[in-house]
């Protein structure tokens, strides 16, 4: 492996040195803790109150055993009812080091999490050893910039097309460092997936003007419209590009996956193949597309499909005809999605065939005398 | 050619067996729901003069239907914030609800309710498909094919899906349509029948491991209703449909998002699978030792460029609510115990533990069959 064990320190140095700034710079006074309820009874005379005799599990306070109440709305679909062994999440108000006031939040959920991430690590130790933890690290560093840096920038009005093509290029690096092993496979994927994403990026800002899905929104957007007004310093035209780069984070892992399996496919086939011309080893590399695209296309619609299966449970509910449904703001801008996602797969296939061809002849032939021989 | 041909008409044998099924009763829906099928149609239509701001009212032009070619006044809401209501203007087309008095048929009144985005919808997915089809040719094809033939399959199973009240049958039903778009998935973009037939076992393993852990632990997630705006709207305004929602029983429509997602990932890591063992292993002589040596190998590069898919796709398209989330002051780890972050999470982790178990089972199933065969 090329990754020596010191570069692979210093990520995980990184990450550390990120959660300690992040920490620094959104600090809390409430602490959220683990519980078990010991004990759960309906007060009689009041019925909108579960008493909850509640032992603290995490934190300072551990051990501690406090009273909290459980507020009820009335309804089945609402209401938690806990019961005794539950584990929840509790809030404390704390003064001065002793405990003031208790909120009960929520069953606690992070053993689940917990329990599949170890199941899924072990998974990926055991079959993809050393290069499937190097893809595992490159997608926990890409989450970390994407919520602790991009999000923050985001929210105080930073422009999004800058910070998108920041993040993408700082994204694109540090996970095709971590996955590749040859320099010439690293910069013909890197840039391939990078043009092919900021031309659809492009593209896309015009099919948003060109489709009307700029405006009146009705989905998830809306609210943020309207909250922009009051309390986030967001402007119209910034919400819609943060809207836009979804779309393109969206097809990010895609366009890595197709980049870089044709780098290295094209890679191989020039290094076991003798004497072979330009025009050749592009079409290899388009042909090793058209095998790849047809399973991936499909993940990728299913993919969607899944997400948005309670929108479709929904419009089929109230029976909207088709042609409503089509017409729908949130509708369309998922197929503009779905369909950004495959274009932008079929011009990385072209791109990164194309500058791998380039750079693996050798640098007397310019772009230029490719371009004829083609 | 031939295997197409034997394969839908499976297809359909298939379909007609889900539709024999019985279905359990019909939606009833609210009183209060704003659309009535009888009376209301959605027509496209194109304004004839500028909008009159003090009147609310604009002349339009019906473009569609049985009431094509009349000219009638329609009311359309003008405001002053152009981005959260309509901003037409002259020769502008529209998509307006027209209702109808039923025993006169004559139109009663007209409303504009949103842009008419079809017509551009379609021309850009048509562009885009010949764009594909010019460039990658038959393949391509055949694998669009099988998308359009996914979906058609999708809206069946939702109607089966809504309609029941037996939880028995909903998950059957439910494993029977995940299969059936897997062995689409699978048919439509391999050219090979041993292949497709190993690569079909091997999801066909995987998926009802995967099916039966992931159902209890979504149950165990103890998701109320309120998590998606969607499943909202569902409970408003379906009352007593089916036990869907009587006995809070939303989980099912996470379930079935998340399997359909799964489908897609999977069925693309096993065609890959089961190709590169082809090439492999097909005609040569291998112990099996030696094949499962070079097929873990492949699986490796196979686990590193695939587990980002889902994860970059998932945020993607839950971007919004990740703002929406990261705004409000609550801490961080009340947070990531929501619902429906919850829910995205799992979502991620139950995908790529799918991936790892699929590329485990099909290096497995793959060289027992070419080892016992040479």
């Amino acid at each position: 492996m090329h990754i020596t064990i010191q570069k692979k320190i210093k990520y995980i140095f990184l990450i550390i040195f990120l959660f300690l700034l992040y920490n620094k710079l959104y600090s809390f006074s409430i602490i959220s803790a683990r519980g078990v309820v010991l004990e759960a009874r309906i007060i009689k005379e009041v019925k909108t109150k579960q008493e909850l005799k509640i032992k603290i599990l995490t934190t300072n306070f551990k051990g501690n055993i406090i009273t909290g109440y459980n507020y009820l709305e009335g309804q089945k679909n609402y209401d938690n009812y806990y019961k005794k062994g539950d584990l929840i999440l509790v809030d404390l108000l704390v003064e001065k080091k002793t405990i003031r006031n208790c909120r009960i939040i929520d069953y606690y959920r992070f053993n689940y999490y917990i329990f599949l991430f170890i199941i899924f690590l072990l998974f990926v130790l055991l079959i993809g050893k050393k290069q499937g933890f190097n893809a595992l690290l490159s997608i926990i560093i890409c989450i970390i910039i994407i919520f602790f840096f991009v999000l923050p920038l985001f929210l105080k009005n930073y422009n999004p097309v800058i910070i998108g093509i920041i993040f993408s290029l700082i994204s694109l690096f540090v996970s095709f460092k971590l996955i590749t092993r040859n320099k010439k496979i690293f910069l013909s994927a890197f840039f391939g997936a990078f043009l092919s994403l900021f031309i659809s990026f492009i593209l896309l800002i015009f099919i948003f003007k060109f489709l009307y899905l700029d405006k009146f929104f009705i989905d998830l957007y809306r609210e943020l419209l309207l909250m922009s007004r009051m309390y986030i310093p967001l402007t119209i035209e910034n919400i819609i590009l943060i809207f836009i780069f979804s779309a393109i984070i969206s097809c990010l892992g895609i366009v890595m996956d197709t980049s870089i399996t044709i780098a290295s496919s094209i890679y191989e086939i020039y290094s076991t193949t003798n004497n072979i011309d330009n025009k050749t080893l592009f079409e290899s590399g388009i042909n090793i597309g058209k095998d790849i695209f047809g399973t991936m296309a499909n993940a990728y619609v299913l993919i969607f499909a899944g997400q948005f299966l309670t929108m479709l449970i929904f419009f089929k509910i109230i029976k909207f005809p088709f042609i409503r449904i089509i017409n729908l703001q949130p509708f369309a801008s998922e197929l503009v999605m779905i369909f950004i996602g495959l274009f932008c797969m079929f011009l990385t296939i072209f791109i990164t065939s194309f500058l791998s061809v380039i750079l693996l002849k050798n640098k007397k032939e310019s772009v230029f005398s490719l371009y004829e021989r083609f | 050619m031939k295997t197409i041909i034997i394969f839908i008409s499976f297809i359909i044998f298939i379909n007609s067996f889900i539709f024999s099924l019985t279905i359990d009763g019909d939606i009833k829906s609210h009183p209060l729901l704003f659309f009535n099928k009888n009376t209301d149609f959605f027509v496209k239509v194109k304004l004839l003069n500028e909008p009159d701001v003090e009147e609310q009212k604009v002349k339009i032009k019906i473009l569609q239907g049985q009431f094509k070619d009349n000219i009638i006044d329609a009311f359309l809401v003008i405001n002053e914030n152009k981005n959260l209501m309509l901003n037409l203007i002259k020769d502008d087309l529209a998509l307006a609800k027209i209702v109808i008095n039923e025993e006169e048929k004559k139109i009663v009144e007209a409303y504009i309710i949103d842009y008419y985005r079809v017509d551009r919808l379609f021309l850009i997915l048509i562009m885009f498909i010949i764009l594909l089809i010019l460039f990658l040719r038959k393949k391509v094809l055949l694998s669009i094919i099988g998308i359009f033939l996914e979906i058609l399959l999708l809206f069946v199973f939702l109607n089966y899906f809504i309609h029941n009240n037996n939880i028995f049958k909903i998950i059957f039903s439910l494993y029977l349509f995940v299969l059936l778009t897997m062995i689409i998935a699978i048919f439509f973009n391999t050219f090979n029948f041993k292949k497709s037939i190993l690569a079909i076992l091997c999801c066909f393993i995987t998926l009802t491991i995967i099916f039966f852990i992931s159902y209890y632990l979504i149950k165990a997630l103890e998701l109320k209703y309120f998590f998606d705006d969607y499943i909202q709207l569902i409970d408003y305004y379906s009352r007593n449909v089916s036990l869907i929602q009587m006995n809070n029983n939303y989980y099912l429509i996470i379930f079935a998002g998340i399997l359909l997602s799964l489908t897609g990932i999977l069925s693309d890591v096993a065609v890959s699978i089961s190709s590169s063992m082809y090439e492999i292993a097909n005609g040569k002589s291998f112990n099996l030792k030696e094949i499962l040596k070079s097929g873990f190998n492949v699986g490796k590069d196979i686990l590193s460029t695939e587990i980002n898919t889902i994860v970059f796709a998932l945020i993607g398209s839950n971007f919004g609510t990740f703002i929406l989330f990261f705004y409000s002051n609550d801490t961080l780890k009340n947070i990531l115990n929501k619902e429906i972050i919850a829910i995205i999470i799992s979502e991620i982790l139950i995908c790529n533990i799918g991936i790892i178990l699929v590329i485990f089972i099909g290096v497995l199933i793959n060289a027992y069959y070419y080892s016992k065969k040479n």
